[in-house]
């Protein structure tokens, strides 16, 4: 099956078999490895990217959905200022990042930035939920999302 | 060949032309015979079959003396046991062709229980007695006995487990996520039949592990080397999800009885332990959890008199993995909720009890050591019983309590508060690596960099902060001008297993003394400077009926434990209010990569304790929500300058300390974990 969609930016047409995963896809094909396969049942937001302009688990995400859809891998997202800002907030805030789940983690962080520039503690919590990963540096990711936000207000 | 490691990639993120993905083929029974097996004659000839009678060597891992195959031959022990492996280049047809393969078995009855067992299920017994506990028993004012269980430790690290092969010239190079890279080599040497020499092992990136990848990983590096070794073709073994959970292994479930005989004052007498841990079809490292079980079950409290006997029961599971405390933390468990309800039955509060019957300088443990240094719990005690206003609640939670009738609404909320107290050693304490030789190499080059090279592997990057850190401070080199060479086994001395606080007590150690024999040659001799310095382990303790000669886990680290909990009337639900650990491990390095580490070791422990298989939900979409405020001091009264162990303080102590609180706050005793609203709801039934 030829499906042509937008990859970071880029148009891309590839030819997959219908039901093969997005994440497969971004991974073997495209060598994106910051989307990682865990548990292919969406539960351990390991493999999350943006489906166009939402945060969506990728091994959910059949190959015949991606028809004139827009992806965007944490790959990409790294080289945007909004990423910067996420990252020096988290790393003023001593966050020790773990370097399986962090880039999933920062692609949640944006997007709950984009709807909450202000977030509390519980709603950090509560976006961040979603993610299973035994790094759990719990204190330093709350404060240093805060962070993120205060930076991003300021840039913008 | 373009292969090559670099920062950030974790062992799935491999690929090479032509490589082969390998699934497994598992058993579906629990224990039985192979009676046959057919596989489909038309498989593609890109698809290689290996089984057991393929295996060019050993079919075996080792561990410390005990072994289990790497592929079952005529019998399996557990479901998920692994009879064959299948290699192609396209894992779907794979799936395809597993599922069409017929394997028959003659089944037997399982073992399935730890309490009911056979003669020939017992792996492994101790028995410790010291005193008189007999005639003790019969002269006990008062005895009182508990039976404590703790379920197993789940596997649930998020990077699966894994291993990918493949031949560089004549040399296997074998990428393996593991705590024990020279394992990994020994392992796959004696599966393929050829010599260590012919194999480099590279750790890639992990994310913690929790002691899950001590051993395991060595199994599925033989799988894939397998594969390479027939086919001469790359090959990579990912398990998938549920095989993570259901398969790999998880730490040992323990049930432990308790008869304690108490005198006028509430003081123990004697106490006759029994103790049973299921380790699992295979007993890797059964002896190691067996010793700390034995240990950690006497507790810090002073007795005359005691008897202690433990066994390890196979059942037909999947045999059990290392995990935090390896057997300290179910023994702290039974014997730190013992102590609090022996105090509650005499009606003495539980700081005072505890603090009554610790055991003081002079006295000897239950493996019949003389206690030669101030031990500090009594300090560690008071300040975190101040820092919590432990006495205070405790008593008012206690008075409201008995106001009470049963669980009832109330507008008053239900708290509780626990104490427990514990300790930890460093290393490995049984059989197994008498005589081993550990090293670590350094070298100063002409430019003034500095290069550390052990097979030490740092999960989450502390250790190798920590290792850097130490040379730096002693030879004057700024962080940046350190590396630390990509931990493995090419060029780099063996350092032993990363578990069990051993990257600080064992490989710190190391860099240190060979730091200061840098720094004595620096500037007497030309660059570069190369030297590295062994340390060579002690003689394992011995176990003799009666006896328990040698000292255990020098330096000690010690830990006094409070929680506060709220209990929810309604929904039986449990909120943690407070947590508040005082330890003292020594010099701690770094506090706050310290305090961090005991932050997720708390959280660790609140998951065991609370949710285990029942809520697989809780940690991740409930937990989370309500991370308990934590608070941590560090105090050492002796001023020691040598850093001890931190990591196993709080899985052993947490549990037995939210248990108590949650007995205070229901006014039900709980003496098993995990608990869930579920639980406590079968135990208002039955009390």
């Amino acid at each position: 099956m030829n499906i042509r969609f937008t990859l970071n930016g880029q148009d891309v047409l590839i030819d997959v078999e219908p039901e093969r995963r997005v994440l497969n896809i971004l991974r073997e094909d495209f060598g994106y490895f910051h989307a990682r396969g865990t548990c292919y049942t969406g539960e351990c937001g390991a493999c999350t990217i943006f489906f166009n302009g939402e945060i969506a688990p990728s091994c959910l995400i059949p190959a015949f959905t991606l028809r004139e859809s827009k992806v965007i891998t944490f790959e990409w997202f790294s080289e945007t200022e909004d990423c910067q800002d996420i990252i020096k907030g988290l790393a003023d805030a001593g966050y020790e990042s773990c370097k399986y789940c962090t880039p999933a983690r920062i692609l949640v962080i944006h997007a709950l930035l984009e709807n909450n520039p202000r977030p509390d503690e519980d709603e950090i919590l509560r976006a961040l939920s979603g993610m299973r990963c035994y790094c759990s540096d719990y204190t330093s990711l709350i404060e240093g999302v805060k962070n993120a936000g205060l930076i991003r207000n300021r840039r913008r | 060949m373009t292969f090559s490691i670099s920062e950030g990639m974790f062992v799935e993120d491999f690929f090479e032309d032509g490589m082969l993905h390998v699934i497994t083929l598992r058993s579906t029974v629990k224990r039985g015979k192979i009676v046959s097996v057919k596989i489909p004659e038309e498989i593609p000839e890109s698809v290689t079959v290996i089984g057991a009678k393929d295996i060019p060597g050993n079919n075996s891992i080792e561990v410390f003396g005990r072994t289990m195959p790497v592929l079952a031959s005529d019998f399996v022990r557990y479901t998920g046991e692994p009879v064959l492996l299948l290699a192609g280049p396209v894992e779907k047809t794979l799936h395809e062709i597993i599922d069409n393969i017929e394997v028959s078995y003659e089944e037997e009855t399982p073992w399935t229980s730890i309490k009911n067992y056979s003669k020939e299920q017992v792996a492994e017994e101790r028995i410790i007695v010291k005193g008189n506990p007999e005639q003790a028993m019969v002269d006990a004012f008062q005895i009182i006995e508990g039976e404590y269980t703790t379920d197993t430790q789940v596997n649930r690290t998020i990077d699966p487990h894994g291993a990918f092969t493949l031949y560089h010239g004549k040399i296997l190079k074998v990428i393996s996520p593991t705590q024990w890279p020279f394992h990994v080599k020994s392992t796959v040497a004696g599966v393929l039949g050829i010599s260590p020499r012919s194999i480099s092992v590279h750790v890639p990136e992990m994310s913690p592990s929790l002691e899950g990848k001590l051993w395991y990983p060595s199994l599925l590096a033989a799988h894939a080397a397998l594969i390479s070794y027939k086919t001469g073709k790359p090959a990579k073994i990912i398990l998938r999800y549920e095989e993570n959970i259901l398969f790999t292994p998880s730490g040992a479930s323990v049930y432990i009885s308790n008869k304690t005989g108490i005198n006028k004052e509430g003081n123990p007498v004697v106490m006759d332990i029994s103790i049973t841990a299921d380790t699992g079809a295979y007993p890797i490292l059964a002896r190691e959890l067996l010793d700390r079980v034995c240990i950690a079950s006497a507790g810090v409290y002073a007795c005359k008199n005691m008897r202690v006997q433990g066994k390890i029961i196979l059942t037909n599971t999947p045999p059990a993995g290392s995990y935090s405390g390896l057997g300290l933390a179910q023994g702290f468990f039974s014997i730190e909720t013992h102590t609090s309800r022996i105090s509650e039955l005499s009606q003495i509060d539980t700081y005072n009890w505890k603090r009554a019957n610790i055991i003081r300088k002079g006295r000897h443990t239950v493996t019949g050591d003389p206690v030669v240094t101030e031990v500090p719990l009594e300090e560690l005690l008071s300040r975190v019983v101040v820092n919590s206003d432990f006495q205070r609640k405790r008593a008012a939670y206690e008075l409201l309590r008995k106001r009470r009738n049963g669980i009832e609404e109330s507008p008053i909320p239900y708290r509780g508060i626990g104490l427990a107290t514990a300790f930890q050693g460093n290393s490995f304490i049984g059989k197994g690596e008498e005589g081993a030789t550990y090293s670590v190499r350094l070298r100063l080059d002409k430019d003034g960099s500095l290069t550390i090279f052990n097979s030490g592997v740092s999960e989450d990057g502390k250790a190798a902060a920590i290792w850097k850190n130490t040379a730096g401070e002693i030879l004057g080199i700024k962080n940046e001008n350190i590396k630390l060479e990509i931990a493995g086994t090419e060029g780099i001395p063996n350092t032993g297993p990363s578990t069990l606080s051993r990257n600080i007590t064992i490989i710190r150690k190391l860099i240190e003394r060979c730091s200061q024999a840098v720094k004595k040659q620096r500037f007497r001799h030309p660059l570069p400077i190369e030297l590295s310095r062994n340390i060579h382990l002690p003689r394992p303790i011995e176990w003799k009926p009666g006896i328990f000669n040698g000292k255990i886990f020098p330096p000690l680290s010690w830990v006094a434990t409070v929680v506060e909990v709220e209990f929810n009337a309604t929904t039986l639900e449990v909120e943690v209010r407070g947590i508040w650990l005082c330890i003292d491990a020594g010099k701690i390095l770094d506090q706050k990569s310290a305090r961090k580490r005991i932050e997720a070791e708390v959280l660790y422990a609140l998951e065991w304790a609370s949710s285990a298989l029942e809520a697989d939900d809780i940690l991740y979409s409930e937990k989370i929500l309500s991370v308990p405020p934590i608070y941590i001091e560090f105090f050492s009264k002796s001023k020691r300058n040598q850093p001890g162990g931190i990591e196993e303080l709080a899985m052993s102590s947490v549990p037995s300390a939210l248990i108590s609180a949650i007995s205070q706050a229901t006014g039900y005793f709980l003496d098993s974990i995990p608990f869930s609203p579920q639980s406590i709801q079968r135990l208002m039934e039955e009390q």
